[in-house]
């Protein structure tokens, strides 16, 4: 029953959320496929940007998403990570950026390591994203603004290392940074 | 260059600070030589790629010498892919 319960609220959410999408100076959408990057957000802001953006997305195995969240962003869009030795999601979210779709990935998931990872080993883009709203005021069911922030460029000349990494993760990390400041 | 000495080289590019450290089979990658999650999967990619493997499934890699064995394993054919979806 409460199976049931959560599947009819993600149905909701799902019809609910449709949230503005705004780009820098207007620019219109490539079709590349991207690999988006977003800050910490609420669960529906989560499934807001992941319908939006028409993408898939990365979760870590250790917070993998309800049946609320799986029925409202379909099952089919979610990439399970897990950690040690099982790089099958990575080659998965590298197989759907070479079919043309784009990848999502979370602050708290995979991390921004992930996304550079996966960004040099395709040679997609990195986009940082953030909802617009404030703490205060926010309201799940309302529409929100979805600020879509400059492309960072994979940087192909590293060799793989933790000090490219945590390098690559400042980047993308004050790239999102700046987006947020923007709501404030 | 042996599986032993190549994974060490690998290591060393992911993290210069294991160059220095004793390694042997029973090396314990993150308690022993201090990988971290990120270091694992740059590691583990890192290894796919100069050894031409794939790791499938969740195989249980804790030491060099689990890694030495899966790559011995997986050129053998050891490592199947069930209809399933499983691996042994």
């Amino acid at each position: 029953m409460r199976k049931l319960g959560n599947k009819l609220f993600g149905l909701c959410l799902r019809a609910a959320s449709c949230p503005i999408i705004r780009r820098p100076d207007g620019e219109p959408a490539d079709s590349k496929p991207k690999i988006y990057v977003c800050g910490e957000v609420p669960p529906c802001e989560k499934i807001s940007l992941i319908r939006a953006l028409k993408c898939s997305v990365i979760f870590s195995r250790d917070e993998y998403p309800d049946s609320t969240v799986m029925c409202a962003v379909g099952s089919r869009r979610i990439i399970a990570a897990d950690g040690g030795f099982n790089t099958e999601w990575i080659h998965e979210a590298l197989r759907r950026l070479k079919q043309g779709e784009s990848v999502m990935v979370f602050a708290e998931s995979e991390g921004y390591g992930g996304a550079a990872l996966m960004s040099l080993l395709s040679g997609a883009e990195i986009v940082p994203i953030a909802a617009l709203y404030s703490r205060s005021k926010y309201k799940p069911f309302r529409r929100h603004n979805i600020m879509v922030g400059a492309p960072i460029q994979p940087n192909g000349n590293s060799v793989l290392s933790a000090e490219w990494v945590n390098s690559e993760i400042r980047r993308i990390d004050t790239a999102v940074s700046a987006i947020k400041g923007v709501r404030s | 260059m042996s599986i032993p000495e190549e994974l060490k080289a690998i290591l060393t590019t992911i993290s210069p600070e294991t160059a220095n450290m004793p390694l042997t089979e029973d090396t314990v990658l993150t308690d022993d030589l201090g990988l971290d999650n990120m270091s694992l999967l740059l590691f583990a990619v890192s290894v796919e790629d100069n050894f031409d493997i794939r790791f499938v499934g969740s195989p249980e890699i804790h030491t060099l010498g689990d890694i030495i064995n899966y790559i011995k394993n997986y050129s053998k054919g050891l490592v199947i892919e069930h209809e399933n979806g499983t691996y042994t």
